[in-house]
């Protein structure tokens, strides 16, 4: 270490889990406003219809219920995105899946609302359905939206190249390529969404509601109600996990307040499980082909790629996923030929969105399973032929991004160290299997999604004379320590202790402005901004201290509540004494700080995508147990080391690391959103089978630190890529294990039977060979 | 959220007041266990019934002695009962794999061996029912399994106890407005998804008894699921024997959760005594399992698949039964 810290790096609970572990926390269905409404919500039952009628008047009759809002109620549409505005608060002229929203009700109490949505009477023209993506991306009879491609229902197409890719694969020695399939997986938060909207006395619309974005749903809001946006709050309540699920403002937020205007009276609505999966924006199901060229000495010339994305009926981050599919393969390795074509086409099922590793972990998995068919056909050891290709530490992508710390070979070494690879690749017996994979991701997006000169974020910071710090800040604390990122800062710059600092980061009234909990951003940029302000507050304090001493400001050191001058002529004066001296005169202490990012990457179309001021590295072991009976696959035990800059606090890089094996885990073993002509048929958690303790392996986490330059303190992104490589490691050491590739996500274990049946056929016990453990 | 509807709630405090609380409902009643099941269905708004008799308060449900387990005996009290794994060791990873810590402490003996069966179109909410369509066995017209079946819903047993005890050669002790009755367990279900059983609507399971000898038999209950909690069986072979050296004195064997009944292979499983046990005898049961059942597109799983699993968790109960060392 290069620095000394006092607070950042160490070990500490996130400054918000006492409140949530006392049950003091406020989360969106603990509120209660006098007078309020509860909500329920009509949903289309038919998943592409044009709506003939909506008949309100038997819900409307019936006692204790007080507001029906319908699609005549709401005629602008509204998205996360300027350019792909799709979205309606309740569906105009046609509903576009099963569970759409037609028509909301507000009563007395619950069992009433629900009463009363039933009895609201919806005729439906059926119109053609659409659920696969192949057929949508030719001209289709009623496409799902009126703004596709060429009468598609094609919503985006993405092309790029770089260098010349059918020569790469003219020279490549070795060049193998496969096609994956990929279903949709859901974030499957703890808190399903809960939100309440609260017509104020003065007229303005308040809503409180568990979000990742509070300023889009902001934005988004004052466009529905068609009102300036000073006449609108967003509270972000409490957030029961988020993992991209809670980032687009949403129709039933909008629903809400429609009600709740209309009635002027609090409306009250909880989303029921069934209700969250049919909202859903989860990871897209999809297909990947993927080639990549090598030459004989396993130096990487190419790669060739095409990802056809299945969005669901709306666009949400859509956009984004398209290029993320192709542009997150730019790292972490040396890719100096690069073609990509991706197309999202729109299908009558609940929308896709952003989740956790957004548009980078279907790809990786596709793309560490080809570089694993690489190594076993060079005959090099899988992490040895990573290594060879790596991007080196403040470099540049092909594609022109801008590369800064890199910690990957660090990362793979580690990890090639720490969990025993040497003596276990190839040599396992048949059944167990070791795999590896790394990962790269952005470290918050460089771009903002509305083009402005705002900040991307921004922290104020105020002092009086109790010596406590508050720092506001609308970034949103989802789970994920933003807020202890804050008081992290504050405490280090200021020399305090961190329970000086309290955050308050959830009414947009008397927040400054932060782009919310997505692309992994809060850290890097909210630390920063957080910096940036306790920087001006060390300032003051210092100028008041050198009025106090006669020395110069420059030369104290802050810590433990004490500025002082070591040296020959030491002096000190406690954080009161120089804040008391602040204050004279002069009134609480001010300060703002924030962030944005610079200027970078090419000028090509698209080259924003995937553009971030810095970039996480990982690289991952699995181990594998395969049931050689039944199919069955287990991880037995997973090794995974992240680049994260710097952890800023060592207990959260690690919990962050340790969800996103369970949760990549989940996907690549059990988890998928099954449909049945458009209807979800296992919206539970009985179903939908997130693992379970049985299930979760032994994991090892290795925090690698390459001490970025721009980040705060050096740290970058730790809440997502943690996540990437998880997958393909673990499809990785099932090969290993027996022999099978699985070209789909989640492997099933039928097919894996089916493998092992095929090897039994030869007659005797199946043993591994080159093909199968590269030995 | 979810809201539970509306129904009278009834707590009889003995068995004769239950019967009589049911006669009264005239059919349209449940009675209630630990709810575990029951009330999860009805927030998804399936069979919802006016009437709910709990047996929660009823001291003679809850009695255990010597074998005998009342049929309010929680889940969480046979686990924690050394003694009756002691005589009955077949249960202990039964019981200790069966739903949830959480949920055996409120689920009851009856509630697992009276468990309605479940299926991929039924168990689903008020909602996702009306947009997938309705079945048979609740406000619709026919099976989606079997499409076309009108008679017969094809809806998977999913109860773990009952395997069990049926390998054991347990009684199952009903009583009703006739009085009680007992009969052996192994003939207490009926082939059909709706139907189950042969329980009176108004009859009560007040225990399961199990003989004496049981206690000399070796069992073992083998579950197949993809999660080792919370998951129900998407299929579980039990089998019980008594050997003498390495020859079968005594065989039982039942297929789980691969049709609407608990199946008892009792001629299959006969046509092995006096046979050793060993290597070439276990596959020649385990495959003659395989064929004798016939899964249906009901749970998760691939049906083909779950057929050949059938056969593999037989041959790893019988290993068990034979003294094999064995994966927990």
């Amino acid at each position: 270490m290069t620095q000394e810290f006092t607070v950042v790096g160490s070990r500490l609970p996130l400054v918000d889990s006492w409140r949530k572990v006392t049950g003091q926390a406020v989360y969106g269905d603990d509120l209660r406003f006098p007078n309020t409404l509860l909500c329920r919500l009509v949903r289309s039952t038919v998943p592409h219809a044009r709506i003939v009628r909506v008949d309100t008047s038997r819900a409307e009759a019936m006692p204790g219920v007080r507001a029906v809002v319908t699609g005549k109620d709401a005629s602008a549409r509204f998205g996360v995105l300027p350019i792909s505005q799709d979205e309606e608060a309740l569906a105009i002229e046609k509903v576009r899946y099963v569970g759409d929203i037609v028509a909301a009700v507000a009563a007395d109490d619950e069992a009433t609302a629900a009463a009363a949505a039933a009895a609201v009477e919806v005729v439906y023209e059926r119109l053609p359905e659409y659920f696969e993506t192949g057929p949508g991306l030719a001209p289709v009879a009623e496409p799902i939206h009126a703004w596709t491609v060429d009468g598609s229902n094609t919503q985006k197409r993405v092309e790029q190249h770089f260098g010349d890719m059918d020569a790469a694969l003219d020279a490549a020695a070795v060049k193998p390529k496969a096609h994956f399939d990929f279903i949709g997986v859901g974030h499957q938060f703890t808190e399903p969404h809960s939100v309440t909207a609260v017509p104020e006395a003065d007229g303005r619309m308040s809503l409180y509601t568990p979000t990742q974005v509070p300023h889009y749903v902001h934005r988004a809001l004052a466009k529905v109600l068609e009102v300036p946006m000073h006449r609108v709050r967003v509270f972000r309540t409490a957030v029961g996990g988020g993992f991209g699920g809670k980032s687009d403002p949403f129709p039933h937020e909008m629903a809400v307040c429609l009600l709740a205007r209309k009635v002027q009276r609090p409306v009250r609505l909880t989303f029921d499980r069934e209700e969250v999966f049919l909202t859903n924006r989860g990871r897209h199901p999809g297909t990947y082909d993927v080639q990549i060229a090598f030459d004989a000495d396993g130096r990487m010339l190419g790669l060739d790629a095409r990802a056809v994305i299945d969005g669901g009926a709306f666009a949400s981050f859509g956009v984004v996923t398209t290029y993320y599919n192709g542009v997150l393969s730019q790292g972490p390795y040396k890719i100096p030929n690069f073609r990509y074509e991706g197309a999202r086409v729109y299908t009558n099922k609940a929308p896709c969105g952003a989740m956790r590793g957004h548009g980078a972990v279907n790809a990786r998995y596709a793309i560490e399973s080809v570089i694993d068919m690489a190594a076993r056909e060079l005959r090099r050891d899988p992490i040895d032929l990573r290594l060879q290709n790596v991007l080196d530490p403040y470099s540049k992508t092909t594609n022109e991004f801008r590369i800064t710390s890199n910690g990957i070979r660090e990362c793979l070494e580690r990890v090639r160290d720490e969990s025993g690879w040497t003596a276990k690749w190839g040599k396992l017996p048949f059944g167990k299997g070791i795999g590896v994979a790394a990962g790269f991701f952005i470290s918050g997006s460089a771009l903002p999604i509305h083009q402005t000169r705002t900040p991307q974020s921004t922290v104020h910071l105020k002092i009086d004379v109790d010596g406590g710090i508050t720092a506001h800040s609308m970034g949103a604390e989802i789970g994920q320590g933003s807020d202890t990122v804050i008081a992290i800062a504050v405490a280090e710059v200021l020399g305090v202790p961190l329970d000086f600092v309290r955050v308050r980061s959830e009414d947009s009234d008397t927040a400054p402005l932060d782009l919310g909990a997505y692309s992994s951003r809060g850290c890097f940029m909210i630390g920063n901004a957080a910096r940036e302000a306790a920087l001006v507050i060390r300032e003051k304090l210092a100028r008041a201290a050198a009025r106090l001493t006669g020395r110069d400001a420059s030369e104290f050191a802050f810590a433990n509540a004490t500025l002082s001058i070591d040296g020959d002529r030491p002096v000190s004066v406690s954080y009161f004494e120089a804040l008391t001296e602040a204050l004279a005169d002069n009134g609480a202490l001010l300060a703002k700080g924030w962030y944005q990012a610079p200027r970078m990457g090419g000028t090509y179309k698209g080259a924003g995508a995937g553009l971030a001021p810095a970039y996480s590295f990982n690289a991952c072991v699995a181990e594998v147990d395969v049931d050689v009976e039944t199919g069955l696959v287990r991880c037995t035990r997973m090794t995974l080391a992240h680049d994260c800059g710097r952890a800023l606090n060592r207990l959260a890089v690690e919990g962050q690391i340790e969800g996103c094996m369970h949760m990549g885990l989940g996907q690549a073993l059990l988890e998928e959103m099954r449909y049945e002509r458009g209807r979800i048929t296992n919206p539970n958690l009985l179903d939908y089978k997130i693992l379970g303790p049985f299930e979760t392996p032994e994991m090892r986490v290795i925090v690698v630190e390459s001490e970025d330059r721009e980040g705060p303190f050096g740290a970058k992104e730790a809440g997502e890529g943690p996540l990437i490589p998880v997958l393909p490691a673990l499809g990785n050491a099932l090969y290993d294990a027996v022999g099978y590739r699985s070209h789909e996500l989640p492997v099933r274990p039928a097919k894996v039977f089916q493998h092992l049946q095929t090897l039994r056929k030869g007659g005797a016990t199946p043993a591994k060979t080159w093909e199968t453990n590269g030995r | 959220m979810m809201i539970l509807p509306e129904f009278e709630l009834l707590r009889p405090r003995s068995v004769p007041e239950a019967v009589a609380a049911a006669r009264a409902a005239r059919g349209r009643f449940d009675f209630l266990g630990g709810g575990t099941d029951l009330l999860c269905n009805y927030k998804w708004g399936i069979n919802v019934q006016p009437t709910v008799i709990s047996l929660r308060h009823i001291a003679e449900l809850r009695a255990r002695t010597n074998g005998s387990v009342g049929g309010g005996v929680t889940l969480a009290e046979l686990e924690g009962d050394e003694d009756f794994l002691q005589d009955f060791p077949a249960f202990r990873r039964t019981l200790a794999r069966l739903a949830s810590p959480l949920i055996r402490q409120t689920g009851t003996l009856a509630g697992n061996v009276l468990v309605d069966t479940r299926c991929i179109w039924l168990n689903q909410t008020q909602f996702a029912r009306a947009a997938l369509g309705h079945c048979l066995k609740a406000d619709g017209p026919e099976c989606r399994v079997v499409k076309g079946s009108t008679d017969r819903c094809y809806a998977n047993y999913s109860g773990d106890l009952a395997p069990v005890f049926m390998v054991y050669g347990a009684t199952v002790r009903l009583a009703g407005p006739q009085g009680e009755r007992v009969l052996p367990l192994s003939a207490f279900f009926a082939l059909d998804g709706i139907r189950r059983n042969v329980k009176a609507k108004d009859e009560i399971l007040v225990s399961l008894d199990l003989p004496a000898d049981a206690r000399t038999l070796r069992a073992s209950y083998q579950k197949f699921r993809v999660r080792e909690a919370w998951d129900f069986p998407e299929l579980a072979v039990a089998a019980a024997a008594r050997l003498d050296g390495d020859r079968i004195e005594e065989l039982h064997l039942v297929a789980n959760a691969v049709a609407s009944i608990p199946l008892w292979m009792e001629d299959l499983a006969r046509g092995y005594v006096g046979r050793t046990l060993d290597d070439a005898t276990i596959d020649a049961i385990a495959n003659d399992m395989t064929r004798a059942v016939s899964p249906v597109r009901a749970t998760l799983l691939p049906p083909s698949y779950r057929k050949q699993m059938v056969g593999v968790m037989t041959a790893r109960a019988l290993r068990e039964i034979r003294g094999d060392a064995t994966a927990a």
